[in-house]
């Protein structure tokens, strides 16, 4: 490439060629292209660090709160799938969460199943089912999260 | 410059910053290459998973500016390309980090750990997790998988052939880094120092130091077979004993950023750093040649 550009304009040959590419050397063998990646990668550190930041001074919850809601039965040769999702409402994961199904009639549990979600991590949510033997639909359903360990 | 060269340099500027470009390229694509390489270990782990979303957010702020200063030093020492000045090593730094997270991003997507409908903080803080390694190895991409022969030595003046004994140590300090976080996050650690006896914690410290010699002189005799050798005790204390220490305070560093010393018993994470401490040794030590 240098060859060619000073082959173009010979006259320029010893005053501009060597010297320019001496200095091409000593000065930067950054491309415009490198610029704008590095930028790219310097904007993912400060955001990323920034929103972590952000979050830790934002947040300030001691425990896991953890929502539990059916999404749905789902009537299979197994049994009744209650399709559940749990839902963090807190900047605290849970670890080993338990969650906990009961069809109920009147004061009477029927049935009981229960599930334990390895991680509720904050903010976010877990979907899992309990696989019950009698008709969800006939019964009171009540889900809750009954016990969690810090990670 | 003189003023009849000046346009030649206009000229020159235009095809030299295209042949860059071209080069860039190559290097990001090979920075891509060596993020996956060395990250993919950790990402297919499920600790570093789990660890992304309940790491203490100060923890994970400090990993992610331990990162920048540590590939600014390797790319002055290794790095993507010959650099000639600070800037350059800084923007590679930078490079490396991107490369590094968005191969994370996007790996993690077609994994499924990350989705869409996952809250900021937990994509953000996977990301980061495995940017730490990704953007290591992204930066030794090139001196791994280039192919080319070392450079000769005219090219190699301003890139440290003999690093001063502080160079040595942070070099030995990164590939601890690098070798300890592959197996840190895991729960093996903490298992292998519960069933270990204190007797076989000794003797692994002990295998560590005789395992790291063992790379010191190795490393003394590929730099300068023909100089007469240095004492053993010079160094033993100078390389072995100083590069352990370093070992075990990345060791310590990694298991409180993993949250293995919380609660831990100083005898607990005594026993724990010496386990983890193995493998940084070997990394440390294998840095040295290596790099």
């Amino acid at each position: 490439m240098q060859e060619h550009a000073t082959r173009a304009e010979p006259s320029a040959e010893d005053s501009g060629g060597s010297d320019s590419v001496r200095r091409d050397e000593n000065v930067s063998s950054t491309s415009t292209w490198e610029w704008v990646v590095a930028i790219i990668g310097a904007a993912l550190v400060v955001g990323m660090i920034g929103y972590i930041a952000y979050y830790a001074l934002t947040t300030e919850a001691k425990v896991p709160v953890a929502a539990v809601e059916p999404l749905g039965i789902e009537r299979t040769s197994g049994g009744y799938v209650v399709l559940f999702r749990a839902r963090s409402r807190s900047s605290v994961t849970a670890a080993s969460l338990q969650i906990r199904g009961e069809l109920r009639e009147g004061p009477q549990i029927v049935e009981t199943k229960e599930a334990m979600l390895d991680y509720l991590p904050a903010f976010a949510e877990r979907q899992g089912g309990l696989i019950f033997q009698r008709d969800p639909s006939r019964y009171e359903l009540r889900l809750t999260a009954e016990s969690y360990v810090e990670p | 410059m003189t003023v009849g060269g000046s346009s030649s340099h206009i000229a020159q500027a235009g095809h030299s910053s295209a042949a860059q470009n071209r080069k860039f390229l190559i290097d990001l694509a090979r920075a891509f290459a060596g993020a996956l390489i060395f990250a993919l270990p950790m990402l297919m782990t499920m600790e570093m998973w789990w660890i992304g979303f309940y790491i203490a957010e100060e923890r994970l702020i400090v990993l992610a500016l331990v990162l920048i200063p540590l590939l600014i030093g390797l790319s002055y020492f290794s790095g993507f390309r010959e650099t000639t000045r600070f800037t350059d090593d800084v923007v590679d730094a930078f490079v490396a980090i991107a490369a590094a997270a968005v191969m994370a991003a996007l790996i993690l997507t077609i994994f499924g750990v990350i989705r869409f409908d996952m809250p900021a903080r937990e994509v953000i803080g996977k990301i980061v997790l495995q940017t730490f390694p990704g953007s290591i190895g992204a930066m030794l991409a090139q001196d791994q998988m280039s192919g080319e022969k070392r450079r000769s030595m005219g090219q190699k003046d301003r890139r440290k052939n003999h690093p001063s004994y502080a160079g040595e140590l942070f070099l030995m300090a990164a590939g601890a880094l690098f070798l300890g976080l592959n197996v840190a996050p895991t729960e093996e650690m903490i298992l292998l120092s519960y069933r270990m006896q204190p007797a076989g914690q000794i003797a692994l410290a002990i295998l560590s130091l005789v395992l790291m010699h063992a790379f010191v002189y190795a490393v003394d005799f590929q730099s300068a077979p023909e100089r007469p050798q240095a004492g053993f005790w010079s160094l033993f204390m100078r390389f072995t004993v100083a590069g352990y220490a370093v070992v075990l305070l990345i060791s310590l560093y990694l298991l409180w950023t993993f949250g293995r010393t919380d609660g831990a018993t100083i005898e607990g994470i005594l026993s724990v750093s010496i386990v983890l401490g193995f493998p940084c040794a070997i990394g440390a030590a294998a840095a040295r040649i290596i790099l």
